[in-house]
């Protein structure tokens, strides 16, 4: 299986997107099999045996150090990767472009900034945001654990300000048309979203687009802002803003369902506080009751799919008759696309494998699998759904969010570092009663420049270990993106299809397809057609 | 006044003299004629205080040849045995008013530069600079290393001693000053680049290498060791910084870092207004460009006094002068702009003398305040030359480094002890 | 009170803080950004950060 060598570089820190581009970068190199550089923590240890080129100094090798990872067709390849990785790791980081070291310096060469985009290290967030806050300048806050307290902290004094804390956590928002941090190519147009799940912004500000509308302002606040612990401030003011915001024309929230006391707070501030229509987007199995005065003026919806075309519904009626169409796929016309499909499953194929990146991209299928009354274990499991004992190992049906923490530590988020679910695809492929494969490639700004591209050679592999098993793999892709995303929207459903595999409109339809597959199309009618009515459509509709 | 007040009157009048010194070359002496009581069981080294048994292996090899140097050991293992038992007494040249590069080791017999800081009237020293590669300075004591050093003392000592007469005599000595500031505007930066300071300083020189009347081959091997050493002047840029920074050392309440310097072990600060106590902490090991041959793991951890250039405001925090340094040290033209930029957040002021064309002209970073770099948490970044981490093979490469930030937290604790808050 | 600067209906300019592909894909859309390559600061204990504080 050819040589492998590996290095520790002790107490040597690098930032794990860098780190990911070295180890593809290495891969270059003739004769290399494979290249791992990264972070000694348990994960990558982990992938590291999965890869083959774990070794005891690997083994050794504490969080804090670094360890470089090769395996080589020959010696020769092997030193001469290892001998690039290490002249990579040495290069002083953002060579030839301009860096400042502190926040003042950086406000110096740039003294009209109206938005800092910030991700350090939670702990620290508060302490830099502050500094931008101070000037009124409004913050993205794109890091992960930041102390509650801190939160509420910055929350409470831009809230009095007028200025905006998008996250913290928040993977995404859209700003006069500008993607940042995560977020794609959308449109501008008539449609303000506020949203505290950042993959869910991403699905519905991208649909609004695909159905032939577009967004004023896409703010995400974080998943933090609708508990009772913030109070939905970020949210009221956000709606505030874009109700003040000429450009906008429908209110567009996308959400968990706030906590009891900040959902009811959240109403009596769009009722006072708002005019424009609104559609309440509080995903999953949850029943909003309107207040009085906003009956007629507010639609709510319960997944990204019926948000989105409800969006579309309140500024222009036309766009949304035509795009349900293209959307929301009649049952009939879906069977009869899928039929050829589960034809080809031997009878014992028959689970589900859901292979997520998408934290709300995962938590809408869970709800929608729920709905279809298909057991389920998972992650990230929604009450009542079964808890998957070892999140690294799929059993019956199983729908994992690869974005969690425990894939995620000491390394970049699989969509931007596509080698976890790689492995994880191969790993389904070999299990005779997997049906299908479930996977979101979500495109845009900060993703992977090509998430389909990186798992081409992992999905043929899956298929033909499918095939020497005398079976036929399903795969179901949904490419969340829009034309103008750096990746290529077309191209990248067009490399998708090339491999024989599904491409659903929406995550919704993908979530429904697999389930369709597996279940031979046997899915009652009754359910089918509750599922119609409450997850492609708006539940309650203004006007 | 409160406490506040008194520091920033103390850290003005700190840079104030560190830009307002004159250092200016005047003589070269033996060591022991200069530095009283130094006798021959004495041995002065770069960095921090240290003993034989926790000393790295280019310090090691330095000792063990400047024994030999001084025709105390007649073998290397003779040598070692004499630094072992605990008859030699080893201090810092920073505690005598030197700075000498990378081990830095000075013994009686060994000539040095004199600067005489014509303002303040202080003096500084260093040591005579043999080139790259296999030096004495980096560990190595071959042969070839002590034969150098035999020439430097019985050949270029007199030659420069009877040079330096001539200019005393013209113009009271050679101003090193002057030399710096024009090197800054030549593509120097005085630590690790001297390739222009070297030829301002021989134009200078030359006119009275030939005053002095030496016999033409002397002359010549004088002339073309000067030329073919593009670290010739180091050492007294060194001294000219020593003297500059003892200018603004021992000014009560300043805050501002007076000695900046490591020995293969330790790095060591000192803080103007703390006087000669020193804040240690292990020298972390620089990384860089490796000579063919040798690699990151070869090197020794960070030693020398010459980060006095930069505790003087020029140096490695000059770098923005100085592009092409990057062929040496590594990284990228950006980052030695960048660090230059970074290294104004932690120092008191910019330079009056000192300035970098490429920025507009601004002065250069100078007098490094220990509430700076806490309260950014940058330390001080220099680049530097890299020893081998075994005695006797000498300089393998050259890099960057930064200063463990617990040397400048220590003593910001000893300076609230010291003056109360 | 600072005025909150506008940032609807203007032109964005961003300063980000933190991971550098985030200040890549800003520049790569045209809009106006500079990076800072933020270090955090080491800890220092609370009664050392008063004292820093009263000395700056």
């Amino acid at each position: 299986m050819g040589y492998v060598k590996t290095v520790v570089e002790k107490n040597l820190v690098r930032d794990s997107l860098v780190l990911m581009k070295i180890s593809e970068d290495l891969k270059k190199i003739p004769g290399v099999e494979e290249a791992l550089v990264a972070m000694g923590t348990e994960t990558n240890k982990k992938l590291a045996m999965d890869l083959g080129v774990f070794t005891p100094d690997v083994e050794k090798a504490s969080e804090g150090d670094l360890f470089i990872a090769i395996r080589a067709s020959s010696q020769e390849a092997l030193e001469k990767a290892i001998a690039a990785a290490r002249e990579m790791l040495s290069k002083p980081a953002g060579a030839g472009e301009a860096e400042f070291y502190d926040v003042d310096m950086a406000l110096a060469a740039l003294p009209d900034a109206n938005l800092a985009l910030i991700s350090v290290p939670g702990e620290y967030a508060k302490e830099v945001a502050m500094k931008f806050l101070e000037r009124g300048i409004h913050v993205h806050v794109f890091s992960d654990h930041v102390p509650k307290e801190d939160e509420v902290e910055m929350k409470k004094y831009a809230f009095e300000r007028g200025l905006l804390v998008l996250g913290p956590g928040a993977g995404t928002s859209i700003i006069n048309g500008v993607a940042i941090a995560f977020a794609n190519a959308v449109r501008r147009g008539p449609i303000g979203i506020v949203a505290s799940a950042g993959t869910g912004l991403q699905e519905v500000s991208s649909l609004i687009h695909n159905l032939g509308s577009g967004v004023s302002q896409g703010l995400g606040v974080g998943g933090g802002d609708v508990k009772n612990y913030v109070g939905g401030l970020m949210m009221k003011l956000g709606l505030k803003l874009l109700d003040r915001d000429e450009e906008t024309k429908v209110l567009t929230i996308v959400a968990k369902p706030p906590e009891k006391e900040t959902l009811e707070s959240i109403l009596q501030y769009v009722e006072k506080e708002t005019r424009k229509p609104i559609v309440f987007g509080f995903m999953g199995k949850f029943t909003l009751s309107l207040p009085k005065g906003l009956v007629g003026r507010a639609s709510a919806a319960r997944s990204l799919h019926a948000t989105a075309l409800e969006a579309v519904r309140l500024v222009d009626e036309e766009l949304y008759e035509r795009g349900k169409e293209k959307l929301t796929i009649q049952y009939e016309k879906l069977l009869s696309m899928l039929q050829p499909y589960w034809e080809e499953l031997s009878p014992k194929q028959k689970y589900i494998r859901g292979l997520f990146t998408g934290g709300t991209l995962t938590s809408e299928a869970l709800t929608l699998l729920d709905e279809l009354k298909i057991e389920l274990y998972s992650n990230a499991p929604l009450p009542g759904q079964k808890q998957l004992p070892d999140p690294f190992r799929s059993v019956g049906n199983t729908i994992v969010d690869l974005g969690e923490e425990e894939f995620t530590a000491g390394r970049a988020h699989p969509m931007i570092d596509p080698t976890i679910r790689r492995l994880r695809l191969i790993e389904e492929a070999k299990d005779p009663e997997v049906a299908v494969v479930l996977m979101d490639f979500v495109l845009g700004y900060g993703s992977h420049v090509d998430p389909v591209g990186a798992h081409l050679p992992a999905i043929k592999e899956a298929q033909k270990i499918a095939e020497a098993d005398g079976r036929k793999l399903v795969i179901i892709g949904y490419v969340l993106g829009v034309s103008g995303d750096p990746q290529g929207y077309e191209s990248q459903i067009e490399k998708l299809r090339s491999v024989g595999a599904i491409v659903p409109p929406t995550n919704a339809v993908g979530v429904l397809s697999a389930a369709v597959v597996a279940s031979r199309g046997q899915i009652s009618r009754d359910i089918v057609d509750k599922f119609y009515k409450e997850y492609f459509e708006a539940y309650i509709k203004a006007r | 006044m409160s406490l506040k007040e008194l520091i920033e009157e103390a850290n003005k009048k700190a840079v104030e003299n560190m830009m307002e010194a004159e250092p200016v070359l005047v003589d070269v002496k033996l060591a022991k004629d200069f530095i009283p009581g130094f006798k021959s069981d004495m041995i002065l080294h770069a960095g921090p205080p240290i003993t034989w048994e926790r000393m790295s292996g280019p310090l090691k090899g330095a000792v063990i040849g400047a024994l030999m140097y001084e025709g105390l050991a007649d073998t290397p293992e003779q040598a070692e045995k004499i630094a072992s038992r605990g008859d030699i007494v080893f201090k810092p040249n920073h505690e005598f008013g030197g700075a000498c590069p990378m081990a830095g080791v000075v013994t009686p017999n060994m000539p040095i530069y004199i600067i005489h800081d014509k303002k303040f009237g202080n003096y500084a020293y260093s040591n005579f600079n043999e080139g790259i590669g296999k030096v004495l300075r980096y560990g190595a004591y071959d042969k070839e290393v002590m034969d150098r050093l035999k020439w430097m003392h019985d050949e270029l000592f007199p030659a420069l001693k009877a040079a330096l007469h001539e200019a005393v005599k013209d113009k009271g000595g050679i101003a090193i000053k002057p030399l710096i500031a024009q090197g800054l505007h030549m593509g120097d930066e005085g630590h690790n680049r001297y390739i222009a300071i070297t030829r301002l300083f021989l134009i200078e020189l030359i006119p009275y290498l030939i005053q002095a009347d030496l016999p033409k081959d002397v002359f010549m091997r004088v002339y073309t060791f000067a030329k073919n050493n593009n670290f010739f002047t180091l050492n007294i840029g060194m001294a000219a910084a020593k003297a500059m920074t003892m200018a603004a050392h021992n000014i009560k309440y300043s805050t501002i870092v007076s000695v900046l310097t490591r020995n293969g072990t330790d790095a060591g600060i000192w803080v103007s207004g703390l006087g000669n106590r020193w804040f240690t902490a292990p020298a972390p090991v620089p990384k860089g460009v490796f000579f063919p041959g040798f690699t990151q793991d070869d090197a020794n951890p960070d030693i020398g006094d010459s980060s006095i250039t930069e505790t003087a405001g020029f140096g490695g925090f000059a770098m923005a002068a100085a592009p092409a340094i990057v062929s040496w040290v590594g990284g990228s033209v950006q980052f030695a702009v960048e660090n230059t930029k970074k290294m104004y957040q932690i120092t008191y002021t910019k330079h009056k003398y000192f300035t970098i064309p490429y920025l507009e002209f601004q002065g250069t970073p100078t007098g490094i305040d220990i509430r700076y770099v806490l309260k950014t948490g940058i330390t001080p970044t220099i680049n530097t030359g890299i020893a081998h981490k075994k005695p006797g093979v000498g300089q393998v490469g050259a890099g960057i480094v930064s200063f463990p930030f617990e040397l400048f937290k220590d003593a910001f604790k000893a300076f609230v002890e010291t003056y109360g808050a | 009170m600072v005025e909150p600067r506008k940032l609807f209906n203007t032109e964005v300019k961003v300063v980000n803080v933190g991971l550098r592909i985030f200040y890549e894909d800003l520049k790569k859309q045209g809009v106006k950004v500079v990076h800072v390559n933020y270090q955090p600061r080491p800890k220092l204990e609370k009664e050392l950060e008063s004292k820093l504080s009263e000395l700056l």
